[in-house]
C-alpha cells in the first residue's frame, strides 16, 4: 500500500530550460544506476530478507527512491518545456523527441530503454544487500558525473540533494548488512542461504 | 557504544525538540524566488508552509532509515515525534487554505484534488 503526497521531497524550480541537460540528467531516472532501477531493486529484495530490520530498511529506502524518480523526471520536464521542435533538435533532443516529444520515458542518457536486467533479486540477503552497497555509490557516481556539466544552480541544488542521499542510504545499508551478519554464522557468512536453505538451529531466528 | 542520531542534511540540528522549523534547515531547501518576491501576499504563507512541510517531512524520512537500523535508540525516537508533530501541524495548515496535499484529506464540497497544480509544476 502507498499513499501519494502532492508535493516533491525536494523542490524542483527551473527557470531556464536546456535539453541537453535533460538528456544527460534522464539517465537517473531509467538508466543503469537510474532511480527507477533502484526503487524497484529494494522493494523487490524485500521479500526474501529474513528479519525485520533489513526488510524495514528496503521498504523505507525502496519508497524514498519513488519519491527520488519524481525529482528527476520534474528537472526533465522542466528542463525541456516550452521548447519547440527546432530548438530540442538543436540542443542535441532531437532521437529523443521523435520517439516521446517531451514526454518522460526510462531511458539511459545514450539512449538505451530501462530494462530489468539492471537490477538484481538474487534471493540471497547477503547478496542482495552488497548490490545495494554498490548500487548507492554508483548512483552517487552518475551525480558526480552530472555535477561537473551542470552550471545551472536550479538544477544542481535538487542534483546535490539526491547525491546525498544516495550516501545516507550506503550508510543505512551498511548497516543492515552488519545487523545481518551478526545473526549469521560469524565463521561463515556464506554456509548457507538463510532465505532459501533450513536454518541451523542455533541461529535462534526470529522470522 | 550508544550511537547517536544527527539529521543526515543538517548537521546542526540536535536530536532534541525544536521549536521553530523555520530555523532548521534554510540552507537545506532555498526559497522559491517567485514567491519571496511575492511579500507578504498569500502565495509568500503558501510558500512558507509547504517549506516547513518539506524540511519537516525531510527530516522524518531521514530519522525514519536511522531508526530502521537503530530502533532502541530514544534520542532517535524522541526526535522522530518531534518532527513528525511539526509536519502534521504544517501540513494541516497548509490544507486548510490552500487545498488537499493527499486525497483522503478533501474536505471541500468540491473534489479540489484536481484544482491544485501537480508537484512537478514548479513554481510554489
Amino acid at each position: 500500500m502507498w499513499v501519494y503526497e502532492k508535493r516533491l521531497q525536494f523542490p524542483v524550480n527551473i527557470k531556464e530550460p536546456n535539453a541537453k541537460m535533460a538528456q544527460f540528467i534522464m539517465s537517473q531516472y531509467g538508466g543503469p544506476d537510474g532511480e527507477m532501477g533502484a526503487s524497484m531493486r529494494y522493494l523487490s529484495q524485500r521479500y526474501s530478507m529474513p528479519y525485520s530490520e533489513q526488510k524495514a530498511v528496503l521498504t523505507d529506502i525502496g519508497t524514498e527512491e519513488l519519491a527520488h524518480l519524481e525529482i528527476v523526471a520534474a528537472i526533465v520536464h522542466q528542463l525541456t518545456r516550452n521548447l519547440t521542435a527546432e530548438e530540442l533538435e538543436e540542443q542535441g533532443f532531437g532521437p529523443y523527441y521523435i520517439d516521446h516529444a517531451t514526454g518522460i520515458w526510462p531511458q539511459a542518457a545514450g539512449g538505451v530503454p530501462f530494462n530489468a536486467c539492471e537490477f538484481q533479486s538474487k534471493g540471497d540477503p547477503v547478496t542482495d544487500l552488497f548490490e545495494d552497497l554498490a548500487a548507492e555509490q554508483k548512483a552517487r557516481s552518475t551525480y558526480d558525473n552530472i555535477l561537473r556539466v551542470v552550471t545551472d544552480p536550479d538544477v544542481c541544488e535538487p542534483i546535490r540533494f539526491l547525491r546525498k542521499r544516495e550516501i545516507v542510504h550506503f550508510q543505512r545499508f551498511g548497516e543492515a548488512l552488519r545487523g545481518l551478519q551478526e545473526k549469521l554464522d560469524s565463521r561463515n557468512f556464506y554456509a548457507f542461504n538463510p532465505s532459501f536453505d533450513p536454518l541451523p538451529a542455533a541461529a535462534g531466528n526470529s522470522r | 557504544m550508544r550511537e547517536l542520531y544527527q539529521c543526515s542534511m543538517m548537521p546542526g540540528m540536535p536530536a532534541e525538540p525544536v521549536s521553530d522549523s523555520r530555523l532548521s534547515a534554510q540552507d537545506v531547501m532555498p526559497v522559491c524566488g517567485t514567491c519571496q518576491n511575492a511579500g507578504r501576499m498569500a502565495a509568500g504563507d503558501k510558500e512558507l508552509l509547504m517549506r516547513q512541510i518539506m524540511e519537516a517531512g525531510f527530516a522524518m524520512d531521514d530519522v525514519a532509515l536511522f531508526l530502521d537500523t537503530h530502533p532502541e535508540n530514544q534520542d532517535a525516537l524522541r526526535y522522530y515525534k518531534t518532527v513528525r508533530d511539526m509536519r502534521d501541524q504544517s501540513m494541516a495548515a497548509y490544507e486548510r487554505r490552500f487545498g488537499p496535499l493527499r486525497y483522503t484529506d478533501v474536505t471541500s464540497m468540491s473534489w479540489n484534488w484536481v484544482t491544485e497544480k501537480w508537484p512537478w509544476e514548479g513554481g510554489c
